[in-house]
């Protein structure tokens, strides 16, 4: 019935311009790292392009500047930068499970658990040069609160992931295994008082990411 | 939806009265700067907007069809849909639900169709907590006030009216710091989110092919809300929906060039349905509400193409009369150009019908549109329609000033008359404020006095 009025309605409706360009302007850079790295800057990312070992270097400096022990963080993340995994467990830090129950009281206390770590270590499946944001594609072994509930969140991208655009982003989207796409330009902000540019209302204050070359 | 009785001049004489409207000022100006500077910045910009326009008016046209392919890929994925004739159907399927899970808090992300229906009160009446989680929202909230611009709720209140408010109400100390009152929030929110029950969202986009809510925020509230608690609803009006993910694509590039002058929003946050077996967090239960509420009517009328809109708020910022008004004035949650156009078709011409008369049909909205929409071609079209809910002296007026109008003689000998009388009362070339039933509409103006001699009698003159 909902549906049988929208379509009555549609019988008489002046739609106009339904007539224009079929294709999506194109938008391509010569060296979209470059672009990538000026476009995160301008939004208050952390930007660091690194070989491997001296990714590595920036993870701890991160840790030690936030005078943290403890993280949560996406599984496999060698997947995106090859040793760190044991580089995070060599340096004795505590990794904290991410995971939340399905029942209501025990889901707050893993809440409790979990909204108090200040580092919170992710990769990035794809990046988008254009507007200097990360792609994140969650599902098992991926929690969203890594970059969601910490003070600092670290994002591991390899350069070969970025991509001009977010339309080309879009168009390698899979739902097969995730039910939450999260694209990330920069740290949380709100202008809402008095339009003054304030840092971490909600989500993380620092997001740093490290272009692995 | 919030319904004002009073006029629209009257709201407007309240608001001027405030002495507000200088923060709305500066501030839709900022955000008109960055749309402008967001545009010259991104070369494609221009045919974005066209592919844009398009989308919406392809997707429109077929909307049924894209509706019900929606409903089928959410429910595909684990979601629920439920298509809500109105408020009070919306409001009843959202409070029952909360009722049957035993949802004592719910945590809200801003949302138009939300505060169009009203839902804050339905749950608050049913002893349901709901706490708004947008900063600016949540101030308004906090005030008991309602939003003064779409993106930007609280526009109307500087950082002491915040700090007092703050103070007043959340038992902190004094402090006119925007960082530390953002603390303040941070930290009273952040415990709140940790522990509802319920978030509850509106969808900026709804991706037909994926069962998919896009949901763009700055702060990041949007992302909490839909991930912390069990259960998410997300709440859209029945024009949100693109049909594919690479029209999402498009419509993004747009919206936050157009709203804020950012490339993209901070948090651009895809969702479709509940989480997965094997996702460590993410609600267990998802639910779509689609409503109608007035919009199918609106599609079957002459102003069809205001569904076009993603309500941005470029076009408030390019509005003259909304900088010097504020939001507040236009009567309900829809304010500036587009809720001229929107308020009245949703709500009825009969009551709103003086929405339409408050605009100089400049037509700035259309050109900050990001997809094009004629505004002042559909202001035109209200007003046309409105004309029989005017006063019979209008209307009367209207009906002899065209009657004199298409009678050459008639129309000559009433201009000499009046050249008469402009010599005698007009002495500076003006007239005075006309007494009686001009008297409001000439308080307003300068009225030139009518010349000594008319253009007809000057024109054959200079012909001999």
């Amino acid at each position: 019935m909902f549906l049988g009025r929208v379509a009555a309605a549609l019988r008489g409706a002046d739609l106009p311009a339904s007539i224009g360009p079929d294709d999506v302007p194109e938008i391509r850079f010569e060296d979209p790292i470059a672009v990538f790295e000026q476009e995160a800057v301008a939004v208050s990312t952390e930007v660091t392009r690194a070989r491997p070992g001296e990714a590595l270097a920036t993870v701890a400096r991160v840790f030690e500047a936030a005078g943290a022990n403890c993280f949560i963080a996406w599984d496999q993340l060698d997947g995106f930068l090859p040793g760190v995994e044991a580089s995070l467990e060599g340096w004795g830090l505590e990794r904290i499970d991410a995971g939340v129950s399905a029942d209501p009281e025990a889901r707050k206390l893993d809440h409790a658990r979990v909204g108090t770590v200040a580092i919170g270590i992710t990769g990035a499946d794809l990046a988008i040069a254009a507007s200097g944001s990360v792609m994140l594609i969650h599902g098992p072994g991926r929690p969203r609160s890594a970059s969601l509930l910490v003070e600092h969140h670290i994002v591991l991208l390899p350069a070969a992931r970025i991509v001009d655009s977010l339309i080309e982003a879009m168009s390698r989207v899979t739902w097969e295994h995730t039910s939450n796409v999260a694209i990330i330009t920069g740290p949380s902000r709100t202008g809402d008082i008095d339009s003054v540019l304030t840092l971490g209302v909600h989500g993380p204050r620092h997001l740093h990411v490290i272009v692995i070359e | 939806m919030t319904e004002s009785p009073i006029t629209f001049r009257g709201r407007v004489q309240d608001a001027l009265a405030g002495g507000v409207p200088i923060a709305i000022d500066a501030g839709a100006r900022g955000h008109f700067q960055g749309r402008v500077r967001a545009s010259a910045d991104f070369p494609q910009m221009e045919d974005m907007r066209d592919r844009a326009r398009q989308i919406r008016g392809l997707t429109l046209s077929l909307l049924d069809h894209h509706l019900a392919q929606f409903a089928d890929s959410v429910e595909r994925r684990g979601g629920s849909v439920f298509f809500a004739v109105d408020a009070a159907d919306a409001n009843d399927y959202i409070v029952r639900l909360a009722a049957a899970e035993k949802v004592r808090r719910v945590v809200k992300v801003k949302s138009m169709v939300t505060e169009e229906i009203r839902l804050n009160d339905a749950l608050e009446e049913a002893g349901i907590e709901t706490v708004e989680t947008d900063l600016g929202e949540f101030i308004v909230q906090l005030a008991g006030e309602t939003p003064s611009h779409i993106i930007a709720p609280v526009l109307h209140k500087n950082r002491f009216d915040v700090a007092e408010l703050f103070a007043s109400t959340l038992d902190v100390e004094y402090t006119d710091d925007p960082t530390e009152l953002n603390n303040i929030a941070r930290t009273y929110l952040r415990q709140r989110f940790l522990t509802a029950d319920m978030g509850i969202s509106g969808a900026n986009f709804a991706v037909a092919e994926d069962g998919a809510v896009a949901l763009v925020t700055n702060e990041g509230n949007g992302r909490i809300s839909t991930t912390a608690p069990r259960i998410h609803v997300a709440v859209m009006g029945m024009e949100r929906i693109v049909p594919t993910r690479a029209d999402l694509a498009v419509m993004l590039e747009v919206l936050a060039r157009s709203a804020t002058g950012q490339k993209l929003s901070v948090y651009s946050n895809i969702v479709a349905g509940p989480r997965r077996s094997g996702e460590p967090d993410g609600p267990d239960q998802f639910h779509v509400v689609i409503i109608d509420n007035g919009r199918s009517a609106t599609l079957g009328s002459s102003v069809a193409e205001i569904m076009y809109c993603i309500r941005c708020g470029a076009c408030l910022n390019a509005c003259p009369v909304y900088r010097h008004v504020g939001g507040h004035a236009y009567g309900t949650v829809y304010m500036g150009p587009i809720g001229k156009v929107v308020t009245p078709s949703l709500l009825g011409l009969e009551q709103w019908h003086d929405l339409p008369a408050g605009s100089s049909l400049c037509g700035a909205c259309t050109e900050a549109c990001p997809v094009r929409i004629d505004i002042p071609r559909l202001l035109v079209d209200l007003r046309r329609q409105t004309t029989r809910h005017k006063p019979w002296t209008i209307r009367t007026g209207i009906a002899l000033y065209s009657r004199v109008a298409t009678r050459p003689g008639l129309f000559r000998l009433l201009t000499r008359v009046a050249g008469v009388f402009g010599r005698v009362l007009g002495r500076s070339g003006w007239l005075p404020h006309i007494p009686g039933l001009l008297r409001s509409w000439s308080a307003a103006r300068d009225v030139p006095a009518p010349a000594p001699q008319t253009f007809d009698d000057w024109w054959r003159k200079r012909g001999t």
